[in-house]
């Protein structure tokens, strides 16, 4: 049966992410518990984590969920946005192969 | 004094030579031809229009007219008499031909004539589609018998955009979008250099390097990676390829029609009419604008935004008035930062009007010092939507089309 992510799940893959990218993560308990739950209650997680990803890449110094948090919609709906236009470009090409090749 | 005499005086008090190329004014002059093309000369190698005194001392009988009207004023003057001399002119000929070779073929001289006078004198170009048809087959039947039948412009020199959006075509408006430091002046060279291999006369005007920097840029791209240099070895200097570096220029450029580059030293303005003088002057058969966001509005603009939007209105009307196709470089804006992907139509920076005027926007991107770009189409006007990768050396010259990354 497949795990249902949890806040502390949320909590971890900042850190880990903290760490991979050289930026400082912040523990800020009890707060960031409570944050990061009603996170993964509100989103999707595979929503949030390239969210979560691009928030700390952009990061200049300290790392806060709470933070993440406050900004949370607008970086999901970009994040997605970018998404989807990395794949819409990559399906043009496709097209665009299959194209050629059928000349 | 005729239409002539006061138009030159009007050129000279006003001093907007551009607007005289803009008009199409040399079709007017008939006697005082000479003074005109003085002026012209004088415009080319000064930038400016000579002032009375000098053209009296190289043309003394030239009379000087004390001006009291716009120069636009003298100019729909000059058309309207210039006209109506060729309509007076075409009539006397015709009565003449009635009597020496018949109705039949006073008819022909007239409607040949006839047709001539009236594109001059339309400054839009009206058409019957109706009539026209045999025309269009005509267009047709010659197209399908040529070789490369699939390019109807000049071509970009990449296979996959020459099948499917037929090269560059005359009066197409191209916007190249990208991130800051991606290459998308690269990618424009690269379409300049391949029309020139083609037989074509790209214009290059560059705001953002010095011609040194073109010149590097452009011998590497015409080098192509056939390893007689590198464009370090061009920066540098290497005393190594200086040797191999003259042969190759000497068989690449002895008795080749050229490459025009304007580039910004001496220069105070930048503004739409300055690109069209040079379109006027260099007659190229391709125009690359490098880049939007540093050229200058003529029309006073007060903000960035606005700018940017009569730059847009002025290139493309430019393409179409002067049958060339226009390549414009434009900048993506970076509020939301620098994202890893080719950039979107709504991300083009200050104005939504390049989206709008332009027949083909192309978005590229490339990653950090990586050797693949990413080209897709984000508006295409005449064909289906298209995407490729280039995998290019920029520091060798050395490109190719690619689909399989892998």
């Amino acid at each position: 049966m497949e795990k249902i992510p949890t806040g502390q799940d949320l909590i971890i893959f900042f850190q880990k992410e903290c760490d991979e990218q050289g930026k400082l993560f912040v523990p800020d308990p009890p707060r960031q518990d409570q944050v990061a739950k009603s996170l993964v209650d509100h989103f999707n997680y595979e929503e949030l984590k390239p969210a979560v990803g691009k928030f700390i890449s952009d990061a200049y110094g300290a790392v806060l969920v709470f933070d993440f948090a406050l900004q949370s919609r607008d970086l999901i709906e970009r994040s997605k946005f970018e998404e989807q236009s990395k794949k819409r470009f990559k399906e043009i090409v496709e097209q665009t192969r299959l194209k050629m090749e059928s000349n | 004094m005729n239409y002539e005499t006061k138009l030159l005086n009007a050129i000279v008090a006003d001093g907007d030579f551009a607007l005289c190329g803009t008009e199409n004014v040399k079709n007017v002059f008939v006697e005082q031809k000479d003074i005109w093309s003085f002026i012209a000369e004088h415009y080319e190698s000064h930038r400016k229009v000579p002032s009375t005194e000098t053209i009296k001392h190289h043309f003394p009988d030239f009379e000087v007219f004390h001006v009291t009207e716009p120069l636009q004023y003298y100019i729909d003057v000059a058309h309207r008499e210039s006209l109506s001399q060729q309509v007076r002119t075409a009539l006397s000929r015709s009565n003449d031909l009635v009597e020496q070779a018949g109705p039949k073929e006073a008819i022909g001289y007239l409607m040949s004539r006839t047709s001539e006078m009236i594109k001059i004198s339309s400054s839009l170009r009206d058409t019957n589609l109706v009539e026209e048809w045999e025309d269009r087959f005509e267009d047709l039947l010659a197209r399908s018998k040529e070789k490369n039948r699939d390019i109807i412009g000049v071509p970009s020199g990449i296979q996959i955009m020459d099948k499917i959006f037929g090269g560059w075509q005359a009066g197409d408006f191209v916007v190249l979008l990208g991130w800051t430091g991606v290459g998308k002046s690269f990618v424009a060279r690269l379409f300049a250099v391949n029309a020139w291999r083609a037989g074509y006369t790209p214009l290059v005007i560059s705001l953002e390097m010095n011609k040194q920097q073109e010149a590097q840029r452009i011998d590497t791209l015409l080098n192509n990676g056939e390893g007689h240099f590198s464009n370090t070895d061009l920066v540098t200097a290497n005393p190594g390829i200086v040797d191999k570096y003259k042969a190759w220029a000497e068989e690449t450029y002895s008795g080749k029609h050229p490459i025009h580059v304007v580039t910004t030293e001496g220069m105070d303005t930048a503004d739409q009419h300055m690109v069209q003088a040079k379109i006027d002057q260099y007659k190229p058969d391709l125009v690359i604008l490098d880049y939007h966001g540093l050229f200058d509005d003529a029309s006073g603009a007060k903000s960035e935004t606005e700018k940017a939007k009569n730059l847009s209105k002025a290139f493309k009307r430019m393409a179409v008035k002067n049958s060339v196709p226009i390549i414009d470089v434009a900048a993506v804006t970076m509020a939301d930062g620098h994202s890893e992907r080719p950039p979107e139509l709504e991300e083009v920076a200050w104005s939504k009007q390049l989206a709008y005027d332009a027949d083909l926007v192309l978005a590229i991107h490339r990653e950090y010092n990586s050797e693949v770009f990413q080209i897709v189409s984000r508006k295409v006007r005449r064909a289906t939507h298209f995407g490729f990768y280039l995998r290019w050396n920029l520091d060798t010259g050395d490109w190719k089309e690619e689909w399989d990354l892998a």
